[in-house]
């Protein structure tokens, strides 16, 4: 394991992704920014749809590029990385900055054995092959959480959902990147799995002071793990501010309604589910008259509808897009 | 703002729209029709004849008179590409009537009733799949020949009988995922018997795939059919014979073109239409699947 | 009567074979496999290397054989017999008979040429006479036209032609197939992928006697690069081979084609990507092999449709193989060199499907359990 140099951080200012395609063009991602410092934890939150992966994904231009473009400007320290030529952008991949996605299943190569999928890692980045090689996958292997010589002669389908899991984050890790993006690398997981794998992530992170995008629409998940939380909606981001607080005390209605709506294991035989009623908004290029939540939020007043609301920050370190008073917001609407 | 609104369309009017958008399927239907019709209604109406021998005026080139020129016994060769027409045509059709029977037939009972009945079912498919069938098609044409001058049927059932493995396997895929689907087991609890089920719920499903492949069949079909004829096992008239008649008189020092060419461009048309809206149907039926 | 009853009680007991446990298809599949080595060792090398070997491939195949490969060899060996009984049948089932000519002048000479050959009247006695001299004296029989000739003696020749011929069409089938599909595939809806795929409808739309004929006359008529037909130097094989492989080709380039795009899109190339790895990795090393194996399923049929073309092909360009064997045999009804011929073809095919179910195995490590 190295010694963690001069950590850079990850800088995303006014980032755009849109989609053309035949039909008609969609803005996935509208001028999303925001920093993560060197060894922060930072859960990127939202339902499906909302822009969250899009997002992560354009951060090491993994986005779908026959119809994708993007604008705006992501800085791994002092470099830009978007508009990066291919040659240089596969440096950074999964070597400065990795990433693990949601289904473990599908994102191991099914037809190779789990030394070879991790050796390539270590033959193209760090040089390393033979003994060297397996030695370094060995202790990787032991620091995830899946000790023993068999593993690393398995194929992905001899091996369980948590366990493949595992080698993803061992394959993310092998060349100690400054930043993991971790695409709801737990959705797919069962409960039990879950904790184990968020426990590694947690301990990960602080021997290596490496810092983690993680995304998820699970909030509970978000909560243990990540120190600061962006909730995304409809391409853009509405609130921010750190986990604990944010989770107890929401400022945007969004953020409000998603906590209520996650069941929770203390509800009585009886208590009610509350969905959120309603559509997320079509996403054409064209800018929005009003907020992109009024149709569905249930502290809309006036105002709401007169033009989209600037995010801006409602108290230190939290920042909203959001024209309902702060003092309203903590009431029941 | 909210979701989308559009007019409910049934995922055959879907499909339906999808196929017409397809202009080499379009093209393809288009140039199969003129091309059936030709060969259909041409020599009735213009009472042409295709075994009227001139020999005085064997071999000539395609002229005014004769459009695509004359054979060694003299014939007008046009008219026995027209005629010949029907029979490739024909054989084309009517032996993919014959393997999409038994296919299905085959296939939805060993997908219907799955487990062991499927395993030996299809086990049977599978060696015969890799066997040349054709062995025994040729076998019989050649052991029946005499008997079966002018006779098509056996032609109809043997080459058949070549292709219903294909349709066997997919029908079987089809329904054997099918069956493990919810409406399926809806319609059991409500007390349909198995042939009741099997027909009104599973078969509607399975016709889209059926549709595609027995039009990717007819091609492989007229191909064999052409076989036969050059190798001088045809029973009667057909592209197959021609291009084979066609081929049989090349040589160095005069070139009969004609004889080659009008029957193996006929062919090769017919052949390419039917790809063009088998592939159109596929990715009309399918489009997850178009690549 | 009997004939159609033995024919479908063989027919049962094939798909029976589903049934068998695992102990009795190592045991029985052991013991079939050896029988047939040593039969084929028998033709080649004489009858005590015969036995001897067959007991030795016997005892390999049962400690070192996988069941898949067991469990395959009890389902085609007794298949292989189903089916020269069935082409028994099919010959006795023809009008016309081997001595139906000048020289059957009466029932006393025609009872005895029968006995000589032994060519009895009745399909089923035939198929046990024509089974035992083939297990017991290794000879596929005396042709009945062909005078003082045994049927290997007459095929021997003709089969490294046929199996040359076809082995060249497969392969060149495969290497141009797989070359144009992936590159149509990687480079989507490009010049080079209308290009392709045209190609490829054009290989599946004509008959692979009409190709030949196109390139005999324009390689050999016009250019005088290639000799018309015959056979004797590799130029001879050249034309034939091409345009045996074509139709598969065209097939193949289509499936590779669908199969490169179908596996781009897989996450796991997404992880290559992720990963860093520069693209022609994650091609070669990530994707190809998806992209293989919906081809390697095809090879089955490929060669069957290979050997089906052979015949034409071997016609039109005089080559000669098998096939004027096999359509000479039919039509003189000489049901020996029929059959002889029918067991080569079929040995043939079993053999290739089982290297590709093999090659299948290999190639994706999910179904080696599954089939263990």
């Amino acid at each position: 394991m190295s010694e963690p140099s001069a950590k850079d951080a990850l800088h995303v200012r006014d980032l755009s992704v849109s989609f053309v395609t035949r039909e008609r063009s969609v803005r996935a991602v509208d001028g999303v920014s925001f920093d993560i410092e060197p060894g922060e934890v930072v859960g990127l939150v939202g339902e499906s749809g909302c822009g969250k992966s899009v997002t992560s994904l354009s951060i090491l231009g993994l986005h779908e590029k026959s119809a994708g473009r993007v604008t705006g400007s992501i800085k791994l320290g002092e470099q830009e990385l978007l508009g990066l030529p291919h040659s240089q952008l596969r440096k950074i991949r999964g070597n400065r900055v990795s990433m693990i996605f949601q289904d473990p299943q599908t994102s191991l190569n099914p037809y190779l054995r789990v030394e070879e999928q991790l050796g390539e890692v270590l033959e193209l980045h760090l040089g390393m092959q033979g003994a060297r090689a397996r030695q370094r996958m060995l202790e990787m292997l032991k620091q995830v959480g899946i000790p023993g010589e068999e593993r690393l002669r398995a194929y992905p389908h001899q091996l369980s959902g948590g366990m493949r899991q595992r080698v993803c984050i061992a394959m993310a890790l092998l060349c100690s990147p400054q930043v993991l993006i971790a695409d709801e690398p737990t959705t797919m997981l069962d409960v039990t799995i879950q904790s184990q794998i968020l426990d590694l992530l947690g301990g990960l992170r602080k021997d290596r002071g490496m810092s983690i995008l993680f995304i998820s629409h699970d909030l509970g998940v978000v909560a243990e793990l990540c120190d600061r939380v962006i909730v995304m909606y409809a391409g853009r981001i509405v609130e921010t501010g750190r986990s604990a607080e944010l989770l107890e005390q929401p400022l945007h209605p969004y953020t409000e309604a998603l906590l209520k709506s996650t069941p929770r294991v203390e509800l009585k035989g009886g208590g009610e589910l509350h969905p959120i009623g309603g559509l997320p908004p079509r996403l054409t290029g064209e800018k929005l008259t009003e907020c992109a939540f009024a149709a569905r939020c249930p502290r809309v007043r006036q105002g709401c509808r007169d033009g989209e609301p600037a995010l801006q920050s409602a108290a230190p370190g939290r920042l909203r897009r959001c024209i309902v008073p702060v003092t309203d917001m903590l009431v029941p609407p | 703002m909210g979701g989308h609104e559009s007019p409910i369309q049934s995922p055959f009017q879907l499909a339906f729209r999808r196929l017409v958008r397809n202009r080499g399927a379009v093209a393809g239907a288009l140039l199969l029709s003129l091309m059936t019709l030709a060969c259909v209604l041409l020599p009735l109406l213009l009472k042409l004849d295709p075994s009227h021998t001139q020999p005085v005026l064997r071999n000539l080139p395609p002229s005014s008179q004769f459009w695509f020129g004359t054979d060694g016994l003299g014939r007008d060769l046009f008219v026995r590409v027209l005629v010949g027409g029907r029979t490739s045509l024909l054989v084309g059709l009517a032996s993919t009537a014959v393997s999409v029977l038994v296919g299905v037939s085959y296939g939805a009972v060993a997908g219907f009733y799955g487990g062991k009945v499927d395993e030996a079912m299809m086990r049977l498919v599978d060696f015969m799949y890799g066997l040349p069938y054709m062995f025994l098609v040729i076998l019989i044409m050649l052991m029946f020949s005499e008997k079966a001058r002018g006779d098509m049927l056996p032609v109809f059932l043997a080459l058949g009988l070549v292709q219903w493995l294909t349709m066997a396997r997919i029908v079987r895929g089809q329904v054997l995922t099918l069956r493990r689907q919810e409406f399926v087991l809806a319609a059991e609890l409500l007390g349909a018997s198995d042939a009741r089920i099997l027909v009104r719920h599973v078969l509607p499903n399975v016709i889209g795939v059926i549709v595609v492949y027995a039009t990717l069949m007819v091609p492989s079909v007229i191909i064999l059919e052409s076989f036969l004829s050059f190798l001088g096992l045809g029973v009667a008239l057909s592209w197959g014979q021609l291009v084979s008649d066609g081929v049989a008189v090349i040589n160095p020092v005069r070139s009969y073109w004609w004889l080659l060419v009008w029957p193996s461009v006929f062919l090769g048309l017919t052949l390419l239409s039917l790809n063009f809206i088998g592939d159109g149907l596929r990715d009309a039926l399918d489009p997850k699947a178009r690549t | 009567m009997s004939e159609a009853l033995t024919l479908l009680l063989g027919l049962a007991l094939l798909a029976a074979t589903a049934w068998c446990p695992p102990r009795l298809t190592r045991l029985l599949g052991c013991l079939l496999f050896g029988l047939v080595l040593g039969v084929l060792l028998r033709f080649s090398l004489g009858a005590a290397v015969g036995v001897l070997g067959g007991l030795i491939g016997a005892g390999v195949a049962y400690r070192i054989f996988p069941l898949l490969v067991l469990r395959r060899v009890v389902f085609l060996v007794p298949a292989l017999v189903l089916l020269i009984f069935a082409t028994t049948l099919l010959m006795y089932k023809a009008p016309g008979n081997p001595f139906a000519n000048e020289r059957a002048t009466s029932p006393q000479v025609e009872a005895a040429l029968r006995a000589q050959y032994g060519v009895p009247k009745n399909a089923n006695q035939f198929f046990a006479i024509y089974m035992r001299r083939l297990l017991v004296e290794g000879t596929l029989g005396p042709s009945i036209k062909v005078q003082g000739r045994t049927v290997e003696e007459l095929i021997a020749p003709a089969f490294p032609v046929s199996l040359s011929l076809g082995l060249l069409a497969l392969t060149l089938s495969v290497i141009f197939g797989l070359t144009l599909g992936v590159l149509a595939g990687l480079k989507r809806n490009s010049a080079a992928d209308y290009l392709s795929m045209g190609l490829a409808l054009i290989g599946i739309s004509l008959p692979s006697f009409v190709i030949g004929a196109v390139l005999m006359i324009v390689f050999s008529l016009w250019l005088g690069w290639l000799p018309v037909a015959g056979w004797g130097s590799y130029r001879h094989l050249i034309m034939p081979a091409f345009a045996l492989s074509l139709p598969s080709a065209a097939v193949i380039a289509r499936l590779s084609r669908s199969g490169i795009i179908e596996v781009m899109q897989q996450d796991f190339v997404r992880t290559a990507r992720a990963k860093g790895l520069p693209e022609s990795w994650v091609i070669g090393r990530h994707a190809l092999r998806g992209a293989i194996i919906p081809v390697v399923s095809y090879l089955g049929p490929a060669a069957a449709a290979i050997m089906t073309g052979s015949f034409v092909v071997e016609v039109l360009f005089a080559v000669p193989g098998m096939g004027q064997w096999f359509v000479k045999g039919a039509i003189n009804r000489d049901y020996s060199v029929v059959l002889g011929t029918a067991i080569v073809y079929f040995g043939l095919v079993i053999v290739f499907n089982l290297l590709v179910d093999l090659a299948y195995a290999w190639l994706d490590p999910r179904v080696r359990e599954e089939r263990a």
